[in-house]
Protein backbone atom coordinates (compact mmCIF):
# COMPACT_ATOMS: atom_id res chain seq x y z
CA UNK A 1 0.00 0.00 0.00
CA UNK A 2 3.13 2.38 0.60
CA UNK A 3 4.76 1.56 -2.41
CA UNK A 4 1.50 2.84 -4.48
CA UNK A 5 1.07 6.21 -2.70
CA UNK A 6 4.63 6.51 -3.25
CA UNK A 7 3.90 5.69 -7.10
CA UNK A 8 1.03 7.92 -7.44
CA UNK A 9 0.94 7.21 -11.04
CA UNK A 10 0.62 2.91 -10.50
CA UNK A 11 -2.31 4.64 -8.11
CA UNK A 12 -3.97 6.29 -10.31
CA UNK A 13 -4.35 3.47 -13.18
CA UNK A 14 -5.04 1.07 -10.92
CA UNK A 15 -7.87 3.06 -9.43
CA UNK A 16 -8.91 3.56 -13.30
CA UNK A 17 -8.87 0.25 -13.57
CA UNK A 18 -10.81 -0.54 -10.99
CA UNK A 19 -13.44 1.99 -12.20
CA UNK A 20 -13.84 0.27 -15.60
CA UNK A 21 -14.32 -3.09 -14.20
CA UNK A 22 -17.21 -2.10 -11.63
CA UNK A 23 -18.51 -0.02 -14.93
CA UNK A 24 -18.28 -3.12 -16.95
CA UNK A 25 -19.82 -5.46 -14.08
CA UNK A 26 -22.95 -2.43 -13.49
CA UNK A 27 -23.33 -2.47 -17.50
CA UNK A 28 -24.46 -6.67 -16.90
CA UNK A 29 -26.52 -6.39 -14.05
CA UNK A 30 -30.39 -5.81 -14.18
CA UNK A 31 -33.65 -7.19 -14.92
CA UNK A 32 -32.02 -8.67 -18.05
CA UNK A 33 -28.92 -10.05 -17.06
CA UNK A 34 -26.64 -9.98 -19.53
CA UNK A 35 -23.12 -11.61 -19.51
CA UNK A 36 -20.00 -10.24 -19.50
CA UNK A 37 -18.05 -11.36 -22.54
CA UNK A 38 -21.48 -10.25 -24.42
CA UNK A 39 -21.33 -6.53 -22.56
CA UNK A 40 -17.61 -6.43 -23.86
CA UNK A 41 -18.53 -7.50 -27.70
CA UNK A 42 -21.18 -4.56 -27.54
CA UNK A 43 -18.84 -1.98 -26.21
CA UNK A 44 -15.98 -3.11 -28.78
CA UNK A 45 -18.56 -2.66 -31.14
CA UNK A 46 -19.80 0.30 -30.42
CA UNK A 47 -16.74 2.09 -29.52
CA UNK A 48 -14.19 0.67 -31.97
CA UNK A 49 -16.17 -1.32 -34.44
CA UNK A 50 -15.21 -4.58 -34.19
CA UNK A 51 -17.65 -6.95 -34.92
CA UNK A 52 -17.06 -10.34 -33.53
CA UNK A 53 -20.80 -12.20 -32.63
CA UNK A 54 -24.10 -11.88 -33.23
CA UNK A 55 -26.23 -10.04 -30.69
CA UNK A 56 -29.50 -9.68 -30.45
CA UNK A 57 -30.63 -5.45 -30.46
CA UNK A 58 -32.76 -5.69 -27.73
CA UNK A 59 -29.77 -6.91 -25.50
CA UNK A 60 -27.38 -3.93 -27.76
CA UNK A 61 -30.15 -1.25 -26.84
CA UNK A 62 -30.37 -2.22 -22.56
CA UNK A 63 -26.89 -2.40 -22.52
CA UNK A 64 -25.65 0.58 -24.48
CA UNK A 65 -28.96 3.07 -24.58
CA UNK A 66 -30.36 1.86 -21.25
CA UNK A 67 -27.63 1.01 -19.11
CA UNK A 68 -24.55 3.13 -20.56
CA UNK A 69 -26.47 6.05 -20.88
CA UNK A 70 -27.11 6.00 -16.94
CA UNK A 71 -23.65 4.34 -16.08
CA UNK A 72 -21.55 6.81 -17.93
CA UNK A 73 -24.53 9.69 -16.43
CA UNK A 74 -23.10 8.45 -13.14
CA UNK A 75 -19.16 8.33 -13.97
CA UNK A 76 -19.34 12.39 -15.06
CA UNK A 77 -21.47 13.70 -12.38
CA UNK A 78 -19.66 11.59 -10.01
CA UNK A 79 -16.15 12.79 -11.47
CA UNK A 80 -17.68 16.43 -11.83
CA UNK A 81 -18.87 17.14 -8.16
CA UNK A 82 -15.83 14.94 -6.28
CA UNK A 83 -13.28 17.66 -8.86
CA UNK A 84 -15.19 20.15 -7.89
CA UNK A 85 -15.45 19.54 -4.00
CA UNK A 86 -11.72 19.30 -4.49
CA UNK A 87 -11.11 22.77 -5.69
CA UNK A 88 -13.42 24.22 -3.16
CA UNK A 89 -12.08 22.90 0.04
CA UNK A 90 -8.79 23.90 -1.11
CA UNK A 91 -9.51 27.24 -2.35
CA UNK A 92 -11.55 28.40 0.63
CA UNK A 93 -9.17 26.33 3.19
CA UNK A 94 -12.71 25.04 4.15
CA UNK A 95 -12.90 21.65 4.82
CA UNK A 96 -16.92 21.81 4.69
CA UNK A 97 -16.87 23.56 1.16
CA UNK A 98 -18.51 21.36 -1.10
CA UNK A 99 -19.94 22.11 -4.78
CA UNK A 100 -23.07 22.84 -3.70
CA UNK A 101 -21.70 25.63 -1.24
CA UNK A 102 -22.31 29.19 -3.43
CA UNK A 103 -26.09 28.33 -3.59
CA UNK A 104 -25.55 26.46 -7.50
CA UNK A 105 -28.06 23.64 -6.38
CA UNK A 106 -30.43 25.77 -4.81
CA UNK A 107 -30.73 27.78 -7.91
CA UNK A 108 -30.48 24.57 -10.13
CA UNK A 109 -33.67 23.45 -7.84
CA UNK A 110 -35.70 26.12 -8.88
CA UNK A 111 -35.32 26.37 -12.10
CA UNK A 112 -36.01 22.24 -12.18
CA UNK A 113 -39.00 22.97 -10.04
CA UNK A 114 -40.39 25.94 -12.64
CA UNK A 115 -40.15 23.75 -15.42
CA UNK A 116 -42.28 21.19 -13.62
CA UNK A 117 -45.29 23.42 -12.28
CA UNK A 118 -45.49 25.08 -15.70
CA UNK A 119 -45.44 21.84 -17.21
CA UNK A 120 -42.19 22.31 -19.57
CA UNK A 121 -40.40 18.68 -17.99
CA UNK A 122 -38.85 18.79 -21.50
CA UNK A 123 -37.14 22.20 -20.76
CA UNK A 124 -36.03 21.06 -17.26
CA UNK A 125 -32.63 20.77 -18.07
CA UNK A 126 -32.21 23.79 -19.53
CA UNK A 127 -33.79 25.62 -17.18
CA UNK A 128 -32.16 23.73 -13.71
CA UNK A 129 -28.80 24.92 -15.71
CA UNK A 130 -30.13 28.53 -16.73
CA UNK A 131 -30.88 28.87 -12.81
CA UNK A 132 -27.61 27.44 -11.21
CA UNK A 133 -25.78 30.11 -13.67
CA UNK A 134 -27.91 32.62 -12.41
CA UNK A 135 -27.69 32.21 -9.00
CA UNK A 136 -23.48 31.93 -9.13
CA UNK A 137 -24.08 35.01 -10.85
CA UNK A 138 -25.83 36.65 -8.10
CA UNK A 139 -23.57 35.11 -5.39
CA UNK A 140 -20.47 36.48 -7.30
CA UNK A 141 -22.06 40.01 -8.37
CA UNK A 142 -23.03 40.33 -4.27
CA UNK A 143 -19.75 38.75 -2.54
CA UNK A 144 -17.66 40.34 -4.94
CA UNK A 145 -15.78 42.52 -2.68
CA UNK A 146 -14.21 39.12 -0.84
CA UNK A 147 -12.00 38.58 -4.29
CA UNK A 148 -10.25 41.57 -3.83
CA UNK A 149 -9.97 42.12 -0.08
CA UNK A 150 -8.51 38.60 0.19
CA UNK A 151 -11.48 36.98 2.52
CA UNK A 152 -13.52 34.57 1.29
CA UNK A 153 -16.02 34.42 4.01
CA UNK A 154 -17.96 37.29 2.04
CA UNK A 155 -18.53 34.81 -0.96
CA UNK A 156 -19.48 31.88 1.54
CA UNK A 157 -22.21 34.10 3.48
CA UNK A 158 -23.20 34.98 -0.32
CA UNK A 159 -23.75 31.90 -1.62
CA UNK A 160 -25.08 30.86 1.50
CA UNK A 161 -27.91 33.67 1.90
CA UNK A 162 -28.46 33.32 -1.85
CA UNK A 163 -28.97 29.74 -1.41
CA UNK A 164 -31.77 30.45 1.57
CA UNK A 165 -33.54 33.11 -0.20
CA UNK A 166 -33.94 30.06 -3.04
CA UNK A 167 -34.79 27.71 -1.35
CA UNK A 168 -37.06 30.03 0.40
CA UNK A 169 -38.68 30.39 -3.34
CA UNK A 170 -38.32 26.68 -4.14
CA UNK A 171 -40.84 25.74 -0.67
CA UNK A 172 -43.26 28.24 -1.73
CA UNK A 173 -43.11 27.27 -5.27
CA UNK A 174 -43.85 23.66 -3.57
CA UNK A 175 -46.16 25.04 -1.59
CA UNK A 176 -48.45 26.71 -4.51
CA UNK A 177 -48.19 23.66 -6.27
CA UNK A 178 -48.88 20.52 -3.90
CA UNK A 179 -49.85 18.54 -6.83
CA UNK A 180 -46.73 18.34 -8.79
CA UNK A 181 -44.81 18.35 -5.02
CA UNK A 182 -43.66 14.68 -5.40
CA UNK A 183 -42.26 15.16 -8.31
CA UNK A 184 -39.74 18.26 -7.27
CA UNK A 185 -38.79 16.28 -3.93
CA UNK A 186 -37.98 13.42 -6.07
CA UNK A 187 -36.05 15.72 -8.27
CA UNK A 188 -34.14 17.24 -5.40
CA UNK A 189 -32.79 13.55 -3.92
CA UNK A 190 -31.24 13.47 -7.28
CA UNK A 191 -31.07 10.78 -9.27
CA UNK A 192 -29.50 9.27 -12.85
CA UNK A 193 -32.90 7.90 -13.97
CA UNK A 194 -33.55 11.29 -15.65
CA UNK A 195 -34.45 11.39 -19.35
CA UNK A 196 -31.22 13.20 -20.82
CA UNK A 197 -31.50 13.65 -25.11
CA UNK A 198 -27.93 13.75 -25.19
CA UNK A 199 -24.91 13.54 -22.60
CA UNK A 200 -22.67 15.03 -24.93
CA UNK A 201 -23.33 18.89 -23.24
CA UNK A 202 -22.47 17.73 -19.51
CA UNK A 203 -19.72 15.84 -20.56
CA UNK A 204 -18.09 18.23 -22.39
CA UNK A 205 -18.18 20.82 -19.81
CA UNK A 206 -17.10 18.14 -17.04
CA UNK A 207 -13.84 16.86 -19.49
CA UNK A 208 -12.96 20.49 -20.30
CA UNK A 209 -13.56 21.35 -16.23
CA UNK A 210 -11.90 18.47 -15.08
CA UNK A 211 -8.77 19.50 -17.72
CA UNK A 212 -8.71 23.18 -16.74
CA UNK A 213 -8.65 22.77 -12.91
CA UNK A 214 -5.63 20.00 -13.61
CA UNK A 215 -3.73 22.66 -15.14
CA UNK A 216 -4.14 24.66 -11.94
CA UNK A 217 -2.98 21.36 -9.71
CA UNK A 218 0.03 23.02 -8.68
CA UNK A 219 -1.15 26.21 -8.44
CA UNK A 220 -4.02 24.71 -5.98
CA UNK A 221 -0.96 23.22 -3.72
CA UNK A 222 0.48 26.66 -3.27
CA UNK A 223 -3.52 27.97 -2.93
CA UNK A 224 -3.84 25.85 0.48
CA UNK A 225 -1.15 27.61 2.38
CA UNK A 226 -4.22 30.46 2.01
CA UNK A 227 -4.36 33.39 -0.61
CA UNK A 228 -1.52 35.79 1.15
CA UNK A 229 1.22 33.05 0.98
CA UNK A 230 -0.21 31.76 -2.52
CA UNK A 231 0.54 35.36 -4.05
CA UNK A 232 4.30 35.77 -2.40
CA UNK A 233 4.95 32.35 -4.33
CA UNK A 234 3.96 33.65 -7.29
CA UNK A 235 -0.01 32.78 -7.99
CA UNK A 236 -2.13 35.23 -9.64
CA UNK A 237 -4.69 34.64 -7.01
CA UNK A 238 -6.56 37.32 -8.11
CA UNK A 239 -6.84 35.75 -11.73
CA UNK A 240 -6.91 31.87 -10.84
CA UNK A 241 -9.43 32.05 -8.32
CA UNK A 242 -11.87 33.55 -9.58
CA UNK A 243 -11.48 31.18 -13.05
CA UNK A 244 -11.26 28.31 -11.35
CA UNK A 245 -14.82 29.38 -9.12
CA UNK A 246 -16.48 29.87 -12.75
CA UNK A 247 -15.18 26.75 -13.98
CA UNK A 248 -16.04 24.23 -10.65
CA UNK A 249 -20.02 26.00 -10.46
CA UNK A 250 -20.08 25.20 -14.17
CA UNK A 251 -19.41 21.73 -14.03
CA UNK A 252 -21.42 21.50 -10.98
CA UNK A 253 -24.22 23.68 -12.68
CA UNK A 254 -24.08 20.76 -15.66
CA UNK A 255 -24.04 18.25 -13.06
CA UNK A 256 -26.64 18.94 -11.16
CA UNK A 257 -29.12 20.11 -14.20
CA UNK A 258 -29.01 16.34 -15.23
CA UNK A 259 -28.99 14.72 -12.20
CA UNK A 260 -31.17 17.04 -9.62
CA UNK A 261 -29.12 17.09 -6.17
CA UNK A 262 -26.88 13.87 -5.09
CA UNK A 263 -24.90 15.10 -2.09
CA UNK A 264 -22.11 14.46 -0.02
CA UNK A 265 -19.63 13.11 -2.95
CA UNK A 266 -18.15 16.74 -3.26
CA UNK A 267 -17.77 16.28 0.25
CA UNK A 268 -16.26 13.27 1.30
CA UNK A 269 -14.72 11.71 -1.85
CA UNK A 270 -11.73 14.90 -1.82
CA UNK A 271 -11.96 14.18 2.11
CA UNK A 272 -10.95 10.29 1.58
CA UNK A 273 -8.42 10.87 -1.72
CA UNK A 274 -6.63 13.12 0.58
CA UNK A 275 -6.44 11.07 4.00
CA UNK A 276 -5.09 8.03 1.37
CA UNK A 277 -2.58 10.12 -0.75
CA UNK A 278 -1.65 12.93 1.06
CA UNK A 279 -1.92 16.93 -0.17
CA UNK A 280 -1.05 16.74 -3.64
CA UNK A 281 -3.19 18.30 -6.20
CA UNK A 282 -1.73 16.75 -9.42
CA UNK A 283 -2.77 12.93 -7.71
CA UNK A 284 -5.95 13.93 -6.15
CA UNK A 285 -7.65 15.62 -8.94
CA UNK A 286 -7.96 12.74 -10.74
CA UNK A 287 -8.05 10.49 -8.11
CA UNK A 288 -10.87 12.41 -6.76
CA UNK A 289 -12.40 12.01 -10.24
CA UNK A 290 -12.22 8.58 -10.40
CA UNK A 291 -13.00 7.66 -6.95
CA UNK A 292 -16.13 10.37 -7.58
CA UNK A 293 -17.32 8.23 -10.56
CA UNK A 294 -16.29 4.99 -7.94
CA UNK A 295 -18.98 6.13 -5.77
CA UNK A 296 -21.86 7.08 -7.62
CA UNK A 297 -21.35 4.04 -9.59
CA UNK A 298 -21.81 1.78 -6.69
CA UNK A 299 -24.32 3.86 -5.08
CA UNK A 300 -26.27 3.66 -8.20
CA UNK A 301 -25.97 0.19 -8.73
CA UNK A 302 -27.13 -0.59 -5.10
CA UNK A 303 -30.27 1.15 -6.10
CA UNK A 304 -30.42 -1.24 -9.05
CA UNK A 305 -29.34 -4.81 -7.36
CA UNK A 306 -31.03 -4.58 -4.18
CA UNK A 307 -34.66 -5.05 -4.56
CA UNK A 308 -35.66 -2.76 -0.93
CA UNK A 309 -33.49 0.52 -2.30
CA UNK A 310 -34.78 -0.22 -6.05
CA UNK A 311 -37.51 2.81 -5.45
CA UNK A 312 -35.14 5.33 -3.40
CA UNK A 313 -33.13 7.67 -5.43
CA UNK A 314 -29.27 7.75 -5.62
CA UNK A 315 -28.89 10.97 -4.00
CA UNK A 316 -30.54 9.40 -0.71
CA UNK A 317 -27.89 6.10 -0.96
CA UNK A 318 -25.04 8.64 -1.45
CA UNK A 319 -25.70 10.42 2.12
CA UNK A 320 -27.02 6.95 3.59
CA UNK A 321 -24.15 5.18 3.10
CA UNK A 322 -21.35 7.87 2.14
CA UNK A 323 -22.34 9.32 5.97
CA UNK A 324 -21.58 6.74 7.68
CA UNK A 325 -18.77 5.81 5.27
CA UNK A 326 -16.88 8.99 6.41
CA UNK A 327 -17.60 8.88 9.90
CA UNK A 328 -15.62 5.56 10.08
CA UNK A 329 -12.90 7.16 8.17
CA UNK A 330 -12.50 9.93 10.82
CA UNK A 331 -12.95 7.82 13.75
CA UNK A 332 -10.09 5.45 12.18
CA UNK A 333 -7.54 8.36 11.44
CA UNK A 334 -8.66 9.83 15.37
CA UNK A 335 -7.18 6.47 16.38
CA UNK A 336 -4.01 6.20 14.11
CA UNK A 337 -3.14 9.63 15.40
CA UNK A 338 -3.59 9.29 19.12
CA UNK B 1 23.36 48.75 -8.71
CA UNK B 2 20.01 49.19 -7.04
CA UNK B 3 17.37 46.36 -6.83
CA UNK B 4 14.89 48.48 -5.53
CA UNK B 5 13.98 51.99 -5.28
CA UNK B 6 11.43 53.56 -3.48
CA UNK B 7 10.11 57.14 -3.14
CA UNK B 8 7.52 59.16 -1.84
CA UNK B 9 5.77 55.84 -0.66
CA UNK B 10 2.47 56.17 1.10
CA UNK B 11 1.21 52.35 2.12
CA UNK B 12 -2.18 51.89 3.60
CA UNK B 13 -5.30 49.69 2.87
CA UNK B 14 -7.93 51.97 0.69
CA UNK B 15 -7.46 55.09 1.15
CA UNK B 16 -6.33 55.06 4.68
CA UNK B 17 -2.67 55.53 4.49
CA UNK B 18 -0.86 54.13 7.75
CA UNK B 19 2.68 55.20 6.15
CA UNK B 20 3.44 57.97 4.69
CA UNK B 21 6.59 59.76 2.28
CA UNK B 22 8.73 57.10 2.73
CA UNK B 23 12.00 56.66 0.27
CA UNK B 24 14.63 54.36 0.20
CA UNK B 25 16.82 52.58 -1.88
CA UNK B 26 17.93 48.82 -1.29
CA UNK B 27 21.54 47.67 -2.99
CA UNK B 28 23.05 44.42 -3.85
CA UNK B 29 24.23 42.83 -0.16
CA UNK B 30 22.70 45.58 1.67
CA UNK B 31 20.63 44.56 4.90
CA UNK B 32 17.70 47.19 5.68
CA UNK B 33 16.32 46.90 9.21
CA UNK B 34 13.04 49.39 9.31
CA UNK B 35 12.51 49.62 13.41
CA UNK B 36 9.21 51.06 14.60
CA UNK B 37 6.40 50.45 17.43
CA UNK B 38 3.65 48.32 16.94
CA UNK B 39 1.21 49.13 14.92
CA UNK B 40 2.97 51.40 12.46
CA UNK B 41 2.02 50.29 9.59
CA UNK B 42 5.71 47.89 8.72
CA UNK B 43 4.14 44.66 7.52
CA UNK B 44 1.74 47.07 5.52
CA UNK B 45 4.67 48.54 4.15
CA UNK B 46 6.78 45.27 3.18
CA UNK B 47 3.05 43.75 1.58
CA UNK B 48 3.18 47.03 -0.79
CA UNK B 49 6.97 46.06 -1.63
CA UNK B 50 6.05 42.65 -2.35
CA UNK B 51 3.21 43.48 -5.07
CA UNK B 52 0.38 42.18 -3.15
CA UNK B 53 -0.88 46.11 -1.71
CA UNK B 54 -1.52 48.46 -4.16
CA UNK B 55 0.68 51.94 -3.02
CA UNK B 56 -0.90 54.88 -2.23
CA UNK B 57 0.80 57.59 -3.48
CA UNK B 58 4.57 57.45 -4.61
CA UNK B 59 6.66 54.67 -6.60
CA UNK B 60 8.43 50.96 -6.29
CA UNK B 61 11.23 50.22 -8.54
CA UNK B 62 12.39 46.81 -8.58
CA UNK B 63 15.54 46.61 -10.84
CA UNK B 64 14.52 49.90 -12.76
CA UNK B 65 11.19 48.85 -13.86
CA UNK B 66 7.89 49.71 -11.94
CA UNK B 67 6.82 46.78 -10.03
CA UNK B 68 3.10 46.73 -11.20
CA UNK B 69 4.72 45.87 -14.81
CA UNK B 70 5.75 42.90 -13.03
CA UNK B 71 3.45 39.34 -13.48
CA UNK B 72 3.11 37.64 -9.77
CA UNK B 73 5.25 34.64 -11.17
CA UNK B 74 7.93 37.63 -11.92
CA UNK B 75 8.00 39.30 -8.46
CA UNK B 76 8.28 35.99 -6.85
CA UNK B 77 11.17 34.54 -8.79
CA UNK B 78 12.85 38.00 -7.21
CA UNK B 79 10.95 38.74 -4.27
CA UNK B 80 10.66 36.45 -1.01
CA UNK B 81 9.29 37.04 1.94
CA UNK B 82 9.15 35.85 5.33
CA UNK B 83 5.92 36.32 6.57
CA UNK B 84 3.10 36.10 9.71
CA UNK B 85 3.25 31.91 11.05
CA UNK B 86 0.65 30.18 8.23
CA UNK B 87 -0.89 27.11 8.82
CA UNK B 88 -0.69 24.57 6.52
CA UNK B 89 -2.58 21.19 6.74
CA UNK B 90 -0.38 17.79 5.40
CA UNK B 91 2.19 19.31 4.14
CA UNK B 92 5.84 18.22 5.60
CA UNK B 93 8.48 20.45 5.56
CA UNK B 94 10.11 19.60 2.74
CA UNK B 95 7.06 20.17 0.21
CA UNK B 96 6.62 23.48 2.02
CA UNK B 97 10.19 24.34 1.02
CA UNK B 98 9.69 23.01 -2.42
CA UNK B 99 6.77 25.60 -2.89
CA UNK B 100 9.84 28.36 -3.02
CA UNK B 101 11.01 26.62 -5.84
CA UNK B 102 6.99 27.06 -7.43
CA UNK B 103 7.66 30.37 -9.52
CA UNK B 104 10.73 28.86 -11.00
CA UNK B 105 9.58 25.83 -12.35
CA UNK B 106 7.23 24.61 -15.02
CA UNK B 107 3.25 24.51 -14.38
CA UNK B 108 3.81 21.02 -16.17
CA UNK B 109 6.72 19.60 -14.84
CA UNK B 110 6.98 20.02 -11.46
CA UNK B 111 10.31 20.08 -9.18
CA UNK B 112 13.68 19.53 -10.90
CA UNK B 113 16.57 17.38 -9.70
CA UNK B 114 18.26 20.85 -9.43
CA UNK B 115 14.97 22.35 -7.33
CA UNK B 116 15.17 19.52 -4.88
CA UNK B 117 19.37 20.42 -5.19
CA UNK B 118 18.52 23.99 -4.11
CA UNK B 119 15.77 23.01 -1.24
CA UNK B 120 18.26 20.43 0.50
CA UNK B 121 20.81 23.10 0.39
CA UNK B 122 18.74 26.12 1.87
CA UNK B 123 17.33 23.41 4.25
CA UNK B 124 20.68 22.51 5.52
CA UNK B 125 21.92 26.41 6.05
CA UNK B 126 18.95 26.76 8.25
CA UNK B 127 19.59 23.83 10.27
CA UNK B 128 16.00 22.52 9.19
CA UNK B 129 16.36 19.41 6.61
CA UNK B 130 16.59 17.10 9.76
CA UNK B 131 13.16 17.62 9.74
CA UNK B 132 11.84 17.74 6.36
CA UNK B 133 9.65 14.17 7.01
CA UNK B 134 8.03 15.94 9.47
CA UNK B 135 4.45 17.89 9.44
CA UNK B 136 4.75 21.31 9.19
CA UNK B 137 2.17 22.11 11.09
CA UNK B 138 3.32 19.60 13.91
CA UNK B 139 6.46 21.50 14.00
CA UNK B 140 7.50 24.00 16.95
CA UNK B 141 7.00 27.85 16.16
CA UNK B 142 10.98 28.07 15.67
CA UNK B 143 11.07 25.13 13.46
CA UNK B 144 8.18 26.86 11.54
CA UNK B 145 10.00 29.58 11.31
CA UNK B 146 13.36 28.16 9.76
CA UNK B 147 11.22 26.19 7.31
CA UNK B 148 9.54 29.53 5.95
CA UNK B 149 13.10 31.25 6.08
CA UNK B 150 14.26 27.88 4.31
CA UNK B 151 11.48 28.73 1.39
CA UNK B 152 12.48 32.26 1.04
CA UNK B 153 15.71 31.03 0.41
CA UNK B 154 14.98 28.18 -2.08
CA UNK B 155 13.25 31.00 -3.88
CA UNK B 156 16.60 32.94 -4.70
CA UNK B 157 15.40 35.92 -4.81
CA UNK B 158 16.70 38.72 -5.54
CA UNK B 159 15.16 40.80 -2.66
CA UNK B 160 14.14 39.17 0.74
CA UNK B 161 11.82 40.73 2.72
CA UNK B 162 11.78 40.00 6.52
CA UNK B 163 8.67 40.41 9.32
CA UNK B 164 9.93 39.82 12.06
CA UNK B 165 12.24 36.71 10.82
CA UNK B 166 13.39 36.31 14.33
CA UNK B 167 9.93 36.40 16.21
CA UNK B 168 9.94 32.86 17.76
CA UNK B 169 13.63 31.33 17.76
CA UNK B 170 16.06 31.43 21.11
CA UNK B 171 18.81 33.88 20.74
CA UNK B 172 21.14 31.42 19.54
CA UNK B 173 19.18 31.07 16.87
CA UNK B 174 18.26 34.54 16.00
CA UNK B 175 21.76 35.64 15.69
CA UNK B 176 22.96 32.50 13.98
CA UNK B 177 19.67 32.33 11.30
CA UNK B 178 20.48 36.56 10.70
CA UNK B 179 24.03 36.13 10.20
CA UNK B 180 23.15 33.39 7.57
CA UNK B 181 20.63 35.78 5.98
CA UNK B 182 22.96 38.38 5.69
CA UNK B 183 25.89 36.28 4.43
CA UNK B 184 23.47 34.97 1.98
CA UNK B 185 22.76 38.50 1.13
CA UNK B 186 26.75 39.82 0.79
CA UNK B 187 27.55 35.73 -1.48
CA UNK B 188 24.42 36.32 -3.70
CA UNK B 189 23.77 39.93 -3.99
CA UNK B 190 20.31 40.02 -2.74
CA UNK B 191 19.04 43.20 -0.90
CA UNK B 192 17.55 41.93 2.44
CA UNK B 193 14.84 44.59 3.91
CA UNK B 194 13.44 43.35 7.57
CA UNK B 195 11.53 44.15 10.07
CA UNK B 196 12.90 43.82 13.66
CA UNK B 197 11.85 44.71 16.90
CA UNK B 198 15.24 43.89 18.19
CA UNK B 199 17.23 47.45 18.55
CA UNK B 200 20.37 45.52 19.01
CA UNK B 201 19.59 42.67 16.65
CA UNK B 202 19.08 45.60 14.11
CA UNK B 203 22.25 47.44 15.08
CA UNK B 204 24.42 43.92 14.80
CA UNK B 205 23.26 42.97 10.92
CA UNK B 206 21.68 46.20 9.34
CA UNK B 207 23.76 48.48 6.98
CA UNK B 208 20.90 50.57 6.54
CA UNK B 209 17.98 51.55 9.61
CA UNK B 210 14.61 53.27 8.91
CA UNK B 211 12.59 54.37 12.22
CA UNK B 212 9.42 55.15 11.66
CA UNK B 213 7.37 57.00 13.69
CA UNK B 214 3.83 58.15 13.51
CA UNK B 215 3.04 56.95 10.13
CA UNK B 216 6.66 59.30 8.98
CA UNK B 217 9.73 58.37 8.77
CA UNK B 218 12.04 59.14 12.04
CA UNK B 219 15.12 58.79 10.44
CA UNK B 220 16.93 56.67 7.60
CA UNK B 221 20.54 55.70 7.00
CA UNK B 222 23.46 54.48 8.53
CA UNK B 223 23.01 52.69 11.83
CA UNK B 224 26.02 55.11 13.51
CA UNK B 225 23.78 58.49 11.83
CA UNK B 226 20.28 56.80 12.77
CA UNK B 227 20.66 54.73 16.21
CA UNK B 228 21.18 57.59 18.49
CA UNK B 229 19.91 58.54 22.12
CA UNK B 230 17.88 61.35 20.83
CA UNK B 231 16.47 59.11 18.16
CA UNK B 232 15.47 56.57 20.20
CA UNK B 233 13.82 58.58 22.75
CA UNK B 234 11.77 59.89 20.12
CA UNK B 235 10.85 56.43 18.73
CA UNK B 236 10.23 54.50 21.93
CA UNK B 237 9.23 57.85 24.56
CA UNK B 238 11.86 56.69 26.94
CA UNK B 239 15.62 57.23 27.61
CA UNK B 240 18.40 54.40 26.28
CA UNK B 241 21.96 54.41 26.99
CA UNK B 242 24.00 53.65 23.59
CA UNK B 243 27.02 51.16 24.58
CA UNK B 244 30.63 50.20 22.29
CA UNK B 245 32.77 48.00 21.91
CA UNK B 246 35.14 46.65 19.73
CA UNK B 247 32.84 43.81 18.64
CA UNK B 248 29.27 46.15 18.89
CA UNK B 249 27.10 48.82 19.27
CA UNK B 250 24.09 48.11 21.59
CA UNK B 251 22.13 49.63 23.39
CA UNK B 252 19.69 49.72 27.09
CA UNK B 253 17.07 51.62 28.38
CA UNK B 254 17.32 53.46 31.73
CA UNK B 255 15.39 51.75 33.69
CA UNK B 256 14.22 53.87 36.82
CA UNK B 257 15.56 52.67 39.96
CA UNK B 258 13.32 51.41 42.16
CA UNK B 259 14.38 53.41 45.29
CA UNK B 260 13.55 56.92 42.88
Amino acid sequence: MKLLIQKPVIFISLSAMLLAIIAIYMLTIGTASIPVHTVLSIILEKLLGIHNQDIPTTQQTIVWNFRGQRIALAMIVGSGLAVSGTCFQTMFKNPLADPFILGVSSGAALGASIAIVTGRTDCMIVLAFTGAILSLAMVYFLGQQSMHNSSDQQLLLAGIACGAMLNAMLSALMALNSQQMQMIVFWLMGSLTNYVDTLMPVFVIVSIGVMVVMLFARDLDVMALGDEDARFLGVDVDKVKPLLLIVTSLMTGACVSVSGIIGFIGLIVPHIVRKIVGTTHLVILPLSAIFGAIFLLLADGLTRMVPLMSGIPVGVVTALFGSPFFLYILYATGRRLR
Amino acid sequence: MDILQIQSLTVGYGAKAVLENISLTAKEGEFISVVAPNGTGKTTLLKTIAGVLLPINGSIHLNGKNLSSYSRRELARQIAVVGADILAPGYDALQMVLMGRFPHSSRFSGPSANDHAIVEAAMEDVDIWHKRRCQYSELSQGERQKVIIARALAQQPQLLLLDEPTAHLDIANQFAILQLIKQAALQTEMAVIAVIHDINLALEFSTKLLFVKNSQVLAYGNPEKVATTANLKELYGMDFTLYHDAAATYVRPNLKKEDE
